[in-house]
């Protein structure tokens, strides 16, 4: 039982239910696209692993096992040891993460002792074939950098270098090309797909086309479930639920001229969700129903709709 | 949309201390157009805006309001432009007081410009329904709503004073997905009901070629490309906008090959 598994995850926010019932399964060497809008819950899902809820919020239910070691048993003083070293995280904008008065090469050396029994001169060395890994042309001069003298393109490359190491079995990535110029995304998609090692990874985006381009399954949330999940071509070609077909429509598209289409609406907030099926006040194919909460069936293409497409 | 030239920026440059953040930039916007101007961060987008808006000084150049010579327009005369020339922000969040009602927002530039505060309110449930969003949001405070509900408040204030043209800087990089389809279809809806210009600051070519008429590629402060948006998505003749175009993932493109 390598690789990451959510089991019947629940988190709440005081009595709300922020995430509800959320099961996924990613095998080592994999990454699993986890995408929805602000407000589905991805990020809370995925920071509920490290131990990263923003206070108030609490796992109420289900299993995080990571390499068979269930991660929802550990203390809170029990995970930090486990942050940077067995879980990397590779957050949206580095530059709000980085310390602003720390030169990138001491950030890096640090995470590198902590973690590694190494001297402080093997460290610093280790923190400039860091930088050079994650692709910064002269590595030596830019350790002696500080996070402003860098571009949000080279501060992400930075994120990815302390996220990775330390070899982690698991890379969670929350959003990590949103900040960055089009041009720049592949670059940094690519490089996670190649420093990744053996990992499993969760690639958290609102773009289904970052995450075609870098993941192995999708799995698509909707106010705090998993609506669907599949492997990303079928996913793209043949997608069931109409949450997932309208956020398909929606995306900016290389050969299309004429107004994108958009979803009418918006979530509902978590104190106020519908009945059932969260998604059916917006839905076209609503049905009666659609009041009742659809079971999330299927084997390599799981849907949670009552009326799936074809 | 007419033929009139609504505004015109000749020769524009910008300096930043010894740095030139533009130089040379020449292009036309007509009336009812929307205009897309395009690049990647540091290529001067931004500071073009902020020239237009006379948020930035020009340092050389002309640019040219329903005729008139604006570049240098400083205090009342500035404010006399912005009457028919608004501006949106990127951030939605750190634009609108978090200690205004939606109402109050929407109504600031009608009161600041002489208008009567029953006129204003009046007016603001208007512009609400322009934006599409509902009534009762009015009394709320910003933080009530969420990104795509902000960037659609920050829209209707803009809207208020009836501008001829509304330049916006980046409006839909900070939302999701699909709100950013939401947002783009929206500025095509005002122009077409209002007749309003837009002016939009995007790194985006793939979003834009949805909704602008003509775009402006700008790359280290100097213009690469202009022309129709839909000829510059087909048949880009410079490497460069074929670059910005295919930096866009497809999501039915990258599985094509699957």
């Amino acid at each position: 039982m390598t690789g990451l598994h959510l089991k019947n995850l629940d988190i709440h926010a005081g009595k709300t239910a922020i995430v509800q019932d959320v099961a996924l399964h990613v095998p080592k060497g994999q990454v699993l696209g986890l995408v929805g809008e602000s407000g589905s819950g991805k990020s809370m899902t995925v920071m509920s692993i490290p131990h990263l809820l923003p206070s108030g919020c609490h796992i109420t239910a289900g299993h995080i096992i990571l390499d068979d070691q269930d991660l929802t048993l550990l203390t809170d003083k029990q995970m930090p040891p486990l942050r940077g070293a067995k879980i990397g995280v590779i957050f949206q904008d580095p530059f709000t993460s980085l310390n602003p008065v720390r030169r990138i090469g001491d950030l890096l050396a640090e995470v590198i002792t902590r973690h590694q029994n190494l001297s402080p001169a093997q460290a610093k060395a280790a923190a400039i074939a860091a930088l050079d890994e994650v692709g910064l042309p002269d590595a030596a001069a830019k350790a002696r950098a500080y996070p402003h003298e860098m571009s949000g393109g080279q501060r992400q490359r930075v994120g990815i270098a302390l996220a990775l190491v330390n070899h982690p079995s698991l890379v969670i990535a929350d959003e990590p090309t949103t900040a960055l110029d089009p041009t720049v995304q592949v670059h940094i998609l690519d490089l996670i797909a190649k420093r990744m090692e053996d990992a499993a990874a969760i690639l958290v985006t609102h773009d289904l086309g970052a995450a075609a381009y870098l993941c192995t399954r999708i799995a698509v949330m909707y106010s705090g479930r998993i609506v669907e999940e599949a492997p990303v071509a079928d996913l793209v070609r043949r997608p069931r639920h109409p949450y997932t077909a309208a956020l398909l429509a929606a995306a900016p598209r290389l050969g299309r001229i004429g107004r994108p289409d958009s979803i009418p609406g918006q979530p509902p907030s978590p104190g106020a969700r519908p009945q059932g099926c969260a998604f059916a006040p917006r839905c076209a194919r609503a049905a009666p129903e659609c009041t009742v909460q659809p079971p999330f069936t299927g084997t390599d293409h799981k849907v949670a709709c009552h009326r799936p497409l074809q | 949309m007419t033929d009139t030239p609504l505004l015109t920026l000749e020769n524009i440059g910008v300096r930043y201390g010894k740095h030139l953040a533009l130089t040379g930039l020449t292009f036309t916007l007509r009336a009812g157009e929307i205009l897309a101007l395009i690049g990647e961060s540091g290529s001067g987008k931004t500071t073009a805006a902020r020239a237009i808006m006379g948020l930035t000084p020009a340092c050389a150049g002309h640019i040219r309001f329903q005729g008139e010579d604006i570049t240098h327009l400083t205090g009342k005369a500035r404010r006399r432009i912005w009457r028919r020339m608004q501006m949106v922000f990127q951030d939605p969040s750190a634009s609108l007081s978090p200690r205004l009602t939606i109402a109050a927002i929407i109504a600031e530039p009608l009161l600041a410009h002489g208008h009567s505060a029953a006129a204003a309110q009046t007016k603001a449930k208007d512009l609400l329904d322009l934006v599409g969003l509902p009534q009762p949001l009015l009394t709320a405070p910003p933080t009530a709503l969420s990104g795509g509900q902000r960037q659609r408040v920050a829209i209707a204030r803009a809207l208020a004073l009836e501008p001829k043209l509304i330049v916006a800087d980046e409006p839909m990089s900070a939302l999701d997905v699909s709100v950013k389809a939401q947002i783009a279809n929206l500025f095509v809806d005002i122009r077409d009901r209002t007749g309003t210009a837009f002016l939009i600051v995007a790194h985006d070519l793939a979003l834009m070629a949805g909704i602008a008429d003509n775009a402006v590629v700008l790359q280290s402060g100097k213009l690469v490309e202009q022309g129709p948006m839909t000829a510059m998505m087909q048949t880009p003749a410079e490497d460069y906008t074929k670059m910005l175009r295919d930096a866009c993932l497809d999501p039915f493109e990258l599985v094509a090959g699957r």
